[in-house]
């Protein structure tokens, strides 16, 4: 497969860059200032961002830049509480070759998000079981 | 008489040297910090180690001037009210790490990843990891500068790294601001 290169891309990529370190660091500043819907707003634009910025990465052929904002991304996903949406962008870290210890990190992040998810299954079981007991009865919106 | 060699710049400068980061809040906490130890301009003894930035000549220690507006400060004086203590002091570190890179290091252009709950600052023109931290007591700088090497150096890319620790204590204001490369670069496990 050809690499995309040349100046124009690189110039996209490090705006794109540029874009989410920007972002990030206005989310968190938004979190100081107790903006919480504006912060998690931004932080979702990072997400997205972020996981563009490791797409163009990979394709670029810096692998282990790409691992790097696709934890930035998984990171941002958890602090959403997108448990599932982390949970894969850490398992595609992980199919990269890591620094031993970098790779348990990216692993304990992964655990802490499964249990999330797992948690979060269980809350959504149990609010739907609770709202069928409730008497609605059949299956709501189908 | 202080025979150090000086700088003195304005805190806002690094919200246009650093375009890739939203820096605006860290400059307020800042000067709230400084300001409640110091009028502009607030002083800080910076000792480099491992390197020494191409202004310094021979020297590795230097005096830091640090000027604010009126408007920053009069911005400053409403974050204690809302803020915690310790994330001002990280943010006043980051502030004044950002200032140092901007004006003493060619290229020292910030970026931000996240890592877990934690923020991992880099140098990308410079190939290089940046940690910062900050803390209130004189006492606690070595054990802060041993743990941000340790951490600066554990970076996934592998790079070099450079860490800033700024003490804020009112008796002793103190920045270290050291280099440090990667010894053997480690082996990638799959």
């Amino acid at each position: 497969m050809r690499r995309p290169k040349g100046k124009p891309y690189e110039s996209e990529l490090e705006r794109l860059l540029g874009e989410a370190s920007w972002l990030l660091s206005h989310a968190e500043a938004l979190v100081d200032y107790g903006r919480a819907e504006e912060a998690t707003s931004e932080l979702a634009r990072a997400a997205r961002c972020e996981e563009q910025v490791a797409c163009l990465l990979d394709a670029a052929g810096r692998e282990q830049e790409a691992v790097v904002h696709r934890v930035s991304a998984a990171s941002c996903h958890e602090q959403l509480g997108q448990y599932t949406r982390a949970v894969t962008l850490l398992r595609a870290a992980l199919s990269a070759s890591l620094p031993g210890d970098y790779r348990r990190r990216i692993e304990q992040q992964l655990v802490r998000c499964l249990t999330q998810a797992h948690e979060e299954l269980h809350r959504l079981s149990s609010v739907r079981l609770a709202s069928r007991r409730g008497g609605h009865g059949g299956v709501a919106g189908s | 008489m202080d025979e150090r060699q000086t700088f003195q710049w304005d805190i806002e400068d690094i919200v246009a040297a650093h375009r890739n980061l939203y820096l605006e809040h860290c400059v307020v906490m800042a000067v709230a910090l400084m300001s409640q130890q110091s009028a502009s301009p607030c002083e800080f003894t910076v000792e480099c180690e491992g390197f020494r930035p191409s202004a310094l000549g021979a020297e590795t220690r230097f005096l830091l001037r640090v000027l604010w507006t009126e408007q920053t400060a009069l911005k400053a004086q409403r974050v204690w009210q809302t803020e915690q203590p310790r994330s001002i002091v990280e943010r006043a570190a980051v502030a004044l790490a950002a200032l140092l890179f901007a004006k003493l290091v060619p290229h020292g252009q910030m970026r931000v990843t996240r890592a877990g709950d934690r923020a991992d600052y880099w140098l990308p023109r410079l190939q290089c990891a940046l940690e910062v931290s900050g803390t209130a007591r004189s006492r606690e700088m070595p054990r802060r500068q041993r743990e941000k090497i340790v951490q600066v150096l554990s970076n996934p890319l592998g790079w070099d790294g450079y860490t800033v620790v700024c003490c804020f204590a009112a008796a002793r204001r103190l920045i270290r601001w050291s280099y440090h490369r990667q010894e053997v670069k480690s082996d990638a496990s799959s």
